[in-house]
């Protein structure tokens, strides 16, 4: 039992780890995938850590999980577009949200880089 | 669903599977932090650092930040326990405004720190005002400004109305993807505030 624990911990480990060095983009398009699956503990890593210390956790993960109900309720994520640019350490997309149900959804997304290491800024 | 070509990451994950394995062999979870009860009174805010590996990495990195907050006060038995203004940490727990030992309340914590009201009747005053916020759901919504649902700096703030000492730093403003602009209480804001000081 230790051993398949031991296991699982490497895998986590590594995903996150490996999600690391994800460019601006991704680190955008990961976060609506992962509040579009409920990982919102995932998700608000994508969050600049000075957003995150600004906020309180309970807060920031409550109104998240309820955004996520949200786009469950829409019939789930089904595409998502962004498109922009990266100049430096910040850039700026514009994202494109599709849900099941066929409606849409726009949003403006500033990231910026700390420490070597995207994040979306506030 | 369909994303963007993420690129290929086989290289990076290989070498985070290694450090992984090194991590799962020799990694240890951190200390649970201790509250000396005989240092807090009612009235004290006892904020918390959240036990997410992440968070820890950012107490590492950049040298801490709270993340809850919650209000000592008197237990039935004269002992100290905490109000606070949570969802619910484990099944069947209350997702709102709740009494919890301090125990419980480090049980999620990396880090602890408490800080005194400058004023001990406003303490006293916040102390007794929490009681009357019990049962009150969790504000899970953006509406910073009501008091039918309550966060954590909320109940604080909401706790010392009326007290005679002010514990609102204001709302501070953020964009969050999905939420758009955000308007929240910073623990980090009120733990700032002058009308307080560490006590532990």
């Amino acid at each position: 039992m230790k051993s398949i624990r031991n296991a699982c911990a490497v895998v986590v480990v590594a995903i996150a780890l490996a999600a690391c060095g994800a460019s601006g983009k991704e680190v955008v398009e990961q976060f609506y995938t992962q509040v579009d699956k409920g990982e919102i503990s995932v998700a608000i890593q994508a969050l600049s850590p000075t957003t995150r210390r600004m906020m309180p956790e309970e807060k920031l993960r409550a109104v998240l999980s309820e955004q996520s109900r949200l786009m469950q309720k829409k019939g789930g994520l089904k595409t998502i577009q962004a498109e922009g640019t990266e100049k430096g350490e910040a850039g700026q997309y514009s994202v494109k949200l599709t849900f099941g149900d066929g409606s849409l959804q726009q949003e403006r997304v500033k990231v910026a880089q700390v420490d070597g290491k995207w994040y979306i800024e506030k | 669903m369909t994303v963007s070509d993420p690129g290929s990451r086989v290289a990076r994950v290989v070498g985070a599977v290694v450090l992984a394995a090194l991590v799962a062999a020799g990694a240890r979870p951190p200390a649970r932090p201790s509250i000396n009860a005989a240092l807090l009174r009612p009235g004290d805010l006892l904020f918390r650092t959240g036990d997410s590996a992440h968070s820890a990495a950012v107490v590492a990195a950049e040298g801490g930040g709270w993340s809850h907050v919650g209000i000592v006060v008197r237990s039935a038995s004269g002992g100290l326990e905490l109000i606070h203004a949570s969802p619910a940490e484990a099944p069947g727990e209350f997702e709102g405004v709740r009494r919890e030992s301090l125990e419980a309340f480090a049980r999620h914590a990396y880090a602890i720190g408490a800080y005194r009201p400058q004023s001990e009747t406003a303490a006293a005053f916040a102390a007794a005002r929490a009681e009357h916020y019990l049962g009150r759901r969790f504000d899970a919504q953006l509406d910073a400004d009501s008091d039918t649902e309550l966060y954590c700096t909320e109940l604080v703030a909401e706790a010392f109305r009326g007290s005679g000492l002010s514990l609102d730093p204001g709302r501070t403003h953020y964009s969050v993807p999905l939420l758009g602009r955000v308007s929240v209480i910073s623990p980090n804001a009120l733990a700032a505030m002058p009308a307080l000081s560490r006590v532990l």
